[in-house]
């Protein structure tokens, strides 16, 4: 996952040519997907009729294909969506924020690392699941919570990556950057950075990944609103396509996510080729 | 079977042991082979502690007590117990107490059955029962009708709770006394699923409030801290819990109960079509067995609570403090089981009324998308 080697010795894209020569016949991204989404849809169908799961248990993807657009001309759909996605996204926002200045600093400071390495790897061991709510309680429970509990979830990946990407940059090159007379500031954005980059990105597909999941946690555990509120309510109906629904949907968010995420990558390490 | 792994297992512990005490591994690898020990350790022993009273039902009320004089000679007889799983709609509480004294006493083994509990949020029970994993569990009456408006096949064969249990409590300054006052507070559900849902659409649908007169919270299930924290003016719970922990924290609550304004059908026993279908006599001994534990919690609660005790390890160790709370949840959980109806009818017995009622409200509110045939949905061929 995590892209550590140095840009020069290694092309960043993990997909790009590397693998389609290997495999003796290529195909784009594009039909890469549809082939996956053709087989999981056919792989559900048969699944349907090899065991005649009724609806409650496994519902006809066609059953859940007519729901979603049901629920997409509904509006409701669109308004949990949104709530999820501006939950995810405020929390990852916050979290790549701080984990990008705490990880310049601890990158920098190995005595200060080895103080905080334990409260920050506890933020990690801490099941999120099982203090959600507790921060419903302390925070309250609207919108906040959420963002704070995807914050939680979306930090450490993001920091820990930063903070290994900016150590591996080569100290001869930091050096020489230093030697020509570059201050901090134009080391950092003009060495540091360009050659972590890739390596944090790793961290923020990771990050951005986890957004949702630890938002539909948050909202699992008391909300009114947002995917996750959908989930518990089609539950509590018993209307196990709706849960369908919202469940693809999720994974359609966050598949765009880390997808905005690869591409952002490429245009921004594309010097590097 | 499970003892032959356990000993092999306990053989390479004692190898392994052996080996470490030459000092043949390195010190770290010691560590790290000593947590393992005590981990295998801990998995082999929670099976075996079963294995010496079969005639117990589930393996975690294996109590060390001699079976009563009358599951004894039955159960020493029948060898061939029918494992079954019971699935609760909640954690291990003295809520089931019911259940673990019917168990304790061997009423399930005489009647042919080996009972192991789980755990479950209320959907995933029915889900299962309806599915056939599970063949029995504890359901409330709504949530049958709304599965079954969905194709699940689930059926209340005893009714445990005759008035439904869901209430609205508030602090005693805040002053909220009926469902009227309600209006403009923010109330605190554990969200919008579930018993305390329905409980709150059914009272404001008897009293003609509309939802958006409140300003509903979906707190999840931390009602108690956020009422007495103050984030919440009303929460709510089940009559016969919340209210009580708050009333220990020193805090005097307002109570407000859904059963006084809308008699919704609340939980009970549920089973699945096929099992009534395939195995009556099961569903049979499985209803009488558990009634006749009724039974015996009414008369003797303390008898209960100490078969809860026994099946709860987390509650037997605990201080005195939660264990008086748990003996006071299971005091005032004994009036539920109990109404004017069971006193004729017996205990378990199932109201139509409340049934009709539960369906009227539900079709009304638009949560029940069409009708469902309540004769299917419940009987009372099973309590006698």
């Amino acid at each position: 996952m995590r892209q550590q080697s140095l840009p020069y010795t290694q092309a960043a894209p993990q997909y790009a040519d590397g693998e389609s020569a290997r495999a003796g016949w290529s195909f784009s991204a594009g039909a890469g997907l549809v082939l996956s989404l053709v087989i999981g849809l056919l792989a559900w169908k048969g699944l349907i009729l090899l065991r005649g799961y009724p609806t409650f248990i496994l519902p006809a993807p066609e059953l859940v294909a007519q729901r979603l657009i049901d629920e997409l001309a509904g509006g409701t759909l669109r308004f949990h969506t949104g709530v999820t996605m501006i939950e995810s996204l405020g929390g990852f926002s916050i979290a790549l924020s701080i984990s990008m200045a705490l990880g310049y600093l601890l990158a920098h400071a190995p005595r200060l690392e080895r103080v905080l390495a334990p409260q920050l790897a506890a933020t990690q061991a801490v099941p999120v699941v099982a203090i959600a709510p507790l921060i419903i309680l302390w925070v309250g429970a609207d919108i906040g919570s959420k963002i704070l509990v995807a914050a939680l979830v979306t930090f450490f990946p993001i920091l820990s990556s930063t903070v290994v990407a900016l150590r591996s940059v080569p100290r001869e090159l930091l050096e020489m950057a230093k030697i020509s007379g570059a201050n901090r500031r134009q080391v950092f954005w003009h060495v540091e950075l360009p050659l972590a980059l890739p390596g944090i990105f790793g961290g923020v597909k990771a990050g951005l990944a986890l957004a949702t999941t630890g938002a539909v946690v948050g909202e699992f555990v008391g909300a009114r609103d947002g995917l996750g509120a959908l989930i518990n309510i089609s539950r509590g109906l018993f209307d196990t396509p709706l849960m369908f629904v919202a469940l693809i949907t999720l994974a359609v968010m966050t598949l765009t996510f880390y997808l905005v995420a690869v591409l952002l990558e490429r245009a921004l390490v594309r010097w590097e080729q | 079977m499970t003892s032959d792994v356990t000993s092999d297992k306990m053989t390479a512990i004692c190898n392994l042991q052996s080996t470490i005490n030459q000092g043949r591994i390195p010190m770290f690898r010691r560590m790290a082979i000593i947590l393992l020990t005590a981990l295998l350790a801990a998995c082999g022993t929670s099976a075996p502690a079963s294995a010496p009273t079969p005639s117990t039902g589930s393996g975690q009320s294996a109590a060390p007590d001699a079976p009563t004089a009358a599951s004894a000679p039955t159960a020493a007889a029948n060898q061939t117990l029918r494992e079954i799983t019971v699935a609760m709609p909640y954690i291990p509480n003295v809520q089931f107490a019911q259940f673990y004294l019917a168990d304790k006493k061997g009423y399930y083994a005489a009647a042919g059955l080996k009972i192991k509990f789980d755990y479950n949020f209320e959907t995933d029970v029915i889900q299962r029962i309806a599915q056939g994993t599970v063949q029995f569990g504890m359901g409330s009456g709504d949530s049958i009708l709304l599965a079954r408006a969905q194709g699940l096949p689930v059926v209340t064969v005893a009714t445990s709770n005759q008035r439904f249990p869901t209430v609205f409590f508030s602090k005693v300054e805040a002053n909220i006394k009926t469902p009227a006052d309600l209006k403009g507070k923010s109330v605190g559900i554990p969200g919008h699923f579930g018993a305390s849902y329905i409980g709150l659409l059914a009272m404001l649908y008897a009293n003609k409030i509309k939802e958006s007169e409140l300003n509903i919270q979906d707190i999840g299930f931390a009602q108690v801290a956020a009422l007495s924290a103050g984030k919440v003016q009303v929460a709510s719970g089940y009559g016969n819990n919340e209210p009580l922990q708050l009333d220990q924290q020193g805090i005097k609550v307002n109570v407000i109960n859904v059963a006084d304004f809308y008699p919704l059908a609340s939980d009970g026993i549920v089973t699945s079509e096929a099992q009534i279908k395939d195995q009556a006599a099961i569903v049979h001994g499985f209803v009488r067995a558990t009634l006749k534990g009724v039974q015996d919690v009414i008369a003797n609660p303390d008898e209960g609570f100490q078969a809860a005790l026994d099946v709860i390890p987390e509650l037997k160790s605990a201080d005195a403090k939660t264990q008086d709370l748990q003996r006071k949840v299971l005091q005032a959980t004994l009036p539920y089981w109990q109404s004017d109806l069971t006193k004729q009818q017996g205990v378990g017995f199932s109201d139509i009324k409340s049934w009709q009622a539960t369906h009227t409200f539900l079709r009304d509110s638009g949560l029940l998308k069409s009708d469902v045939d309540l004769s299917k949905a419940f009987t009372n061929d099973f309590i006698k």
